[in-house]
């Protein structure tokens, strides 16, 4: 009416209307004056939609959200609590581990010569699980500063981190030799490596758990063969792999791989905490990427990893895994 | 080296400070060695206050500070020496558990000497604390010579 009357016009005027079978309808309104081709009176051009559904999924559709939205932040802020706590926890224990490992030092000491064969072994066991500990925890510790620490993200050369990293391990694996006195070989193959946006301190871990893995894996090859390759995918992310003749793993245990201190294989076979892996997916779970692997018992193993495209990292890394 | 000056050790846990008077012993030094267990009492001890108000002359070569302490932590215990005229001078070391970024950063902007964490691992814990007790409380030639 008021259209007609005072020429105003109606757009998208929602109207709830109760029908004849007593169902109440949503109508989407619209209406206008129109002049009419040869005629000096107008009419009025009136349309209705029926807009009962599309309303009602709306509206499921936004209590879904705020739903989501609640989830997310009650699982934020589990992991802010877990986080905090494993830092706590590995940061307390680490006093009482020293005085456990302190004191049975004095121990040994103070009974000096007088310790019966006996007596020093079992000191021996007390100080090297003292140092085992120790060696969990600072695992831990880094891996919860891998979760919680602030991302700085720059520009990273991952063909001269990966050189570094390969330095570093040819050292050790040389100076290891040196001491018992088998060599070892290793080949390595390489390919062209990209700059990439990334935080540099986490690559670096990144890079010194995989191939770090692949030099210890591969102990009973060889020689050890072990490659690392790069592809850029048609959407713009990037695929890297490093694959290694050692030992592999059983892939029915594939789901325990990244776990934290989870292993396949006995500390007698391979010395390790199995925080690695663990380690290297908080990593790339950090930097919107994935990772995956693929073995076969005796056959060595091939470890894949996405790192997205540039424009997908910088829209924002995600805070928590 | 013409005075042998106390080393102050402030450190709540019996146990740590056990492990770091014998490493200070084992490098076989002379300076007498003063353990308080808290903050309050290292400002005590400083500014002969409180039970330590008839202490003798002679202020300490080095304070070895622990940071997490009751009633008054490590920190506490620094500004309070940096405000003062005379014990802004004084060498201070922490010795903390602690390796957390925000200690560190108000360690150095409170002017400290040094920071050493402490190593889980004995012999490294006492090859620290050795270290640290011959080169401040012998090599280091420390302030206050005309005051004492």
């Amino acid at each position: 009416m008021d259209v007609l009357l005072r020429g105003r016009e109606l757009w998208d005027f929602e109207h709830e209307q109760r029908t004849d079978d007593d169902q109440v309808r949503t109508m989407l309104i619209n209406a206008r004056r129109m002049p009419l081709p040869d005629r000096d009176d107008e009419v009025v051009l009136m349309t209705i939609t029926d807009v009962t559904v599309q309303r009602a999924v709306q509206q499921r559709v936004e209590e879904l959200n705020r739903q989501l939205e609640g989830k997310v932040e009650q699982v934020s802020e589990v992991n802010r609590e877990l986080e905090a706590f494993s830092y706590s926890v590995s940061h307390d224990l680490r006093a009482p581990l020293r005085h456990v490992a302190g004191f049975s030092d004095k121990l040994a000491r103070h009974l000096g010569e007088s310790a019966d064969e006996k007596s020093r072994h079992y000191l021996d066991v007390i100080a090297s699980s003292a140092r085992r500990m120790a060696t969990l925890i600072d695992d831990l510790l880094v891996y919860s500063r891998l979760g919680r620490a602030a991302m700085r993200l720059q520009a990273v050369d991952m063909q001269s981190l990966v050189a570094d990293t390969r330095a570093l391990l040819d050292a050790n694996v040389l100076s290891d030799s040196e001491a018992t006195g088998v060599a070892r070989r290793i080949e390595w193959k390489i390919a062209p490596l990209p700059i990439l946006v990334s935080d540099d301190n986490m690559m670096r871990q990144l890079w010194l758990n995989l191939l770090g893995n692949a030099v210890k894996y591969s102990a009973n090859a060889h020689p050890a063969r072990i490659e690392v390759d790069y592809a850029r995918q048609p959407d713009g992310s990037h695929l890297f792999s490093v694959r290694d003749n050692g030992a592999g793993f059983d892939m029915a245990y594939a789901g325990k791989l990244f776990g934290v201190f989870q292993r396949l294989h006995s500390a007698s076979e391979f010395a390790g905490t199995g925080i690695g892996l663990a380690s290297v997916r908080r990593v790339l779970t950090r930097h919107n990427g994935r990772i995956w692997a693929e073995s076969r018992p005796g056959e060595g193993a091939t470890f894949h990893f996405i790192l997205p495209s540039n424009a997908e990292l910088a829209r924002g890394p995600s805070g928590h895994d | 080296m013409t005075d042998i000056r106390t080393i102050l050790l402030a450190e709540d846990s019996p146990y740590d400070a056990e492990m770091a008077i014998d490493a200070l012993r084992e490098a076989n030094l002379i300076n007498p060695i003063v353990h308080v267990t808290d903050g309050v009492e290292a400002l005590d001890y400083l500014f002969r206050r409180g039970k330590y108000a008839d202490r003798g002359e002679g202020d300490p070569s080095v304070l070895l500070l622990d940071i997490k302490m009751p009633r008054m932590d490590g920190l506490e215990v620094l500004e309070a020496l940096r405000q003062d005229e005379k014990l802004r001078q004084l060498p201070v070391v922490i010795l903390s558990s602690s390796r957390e970024e925000a200690d560190l950063v108000r360690s150095w902007d409170l002017g400290v000497n040094a920071y050493v964490v402490k190593p889980v691992d004995v012999d490294q814990f006492f090859e620290a604390v050795r270290t640290l007790g011959k080169f401040w409380a012998v090599i280091n030639e420390p302030p206050f010579k005309a005051q004492a």
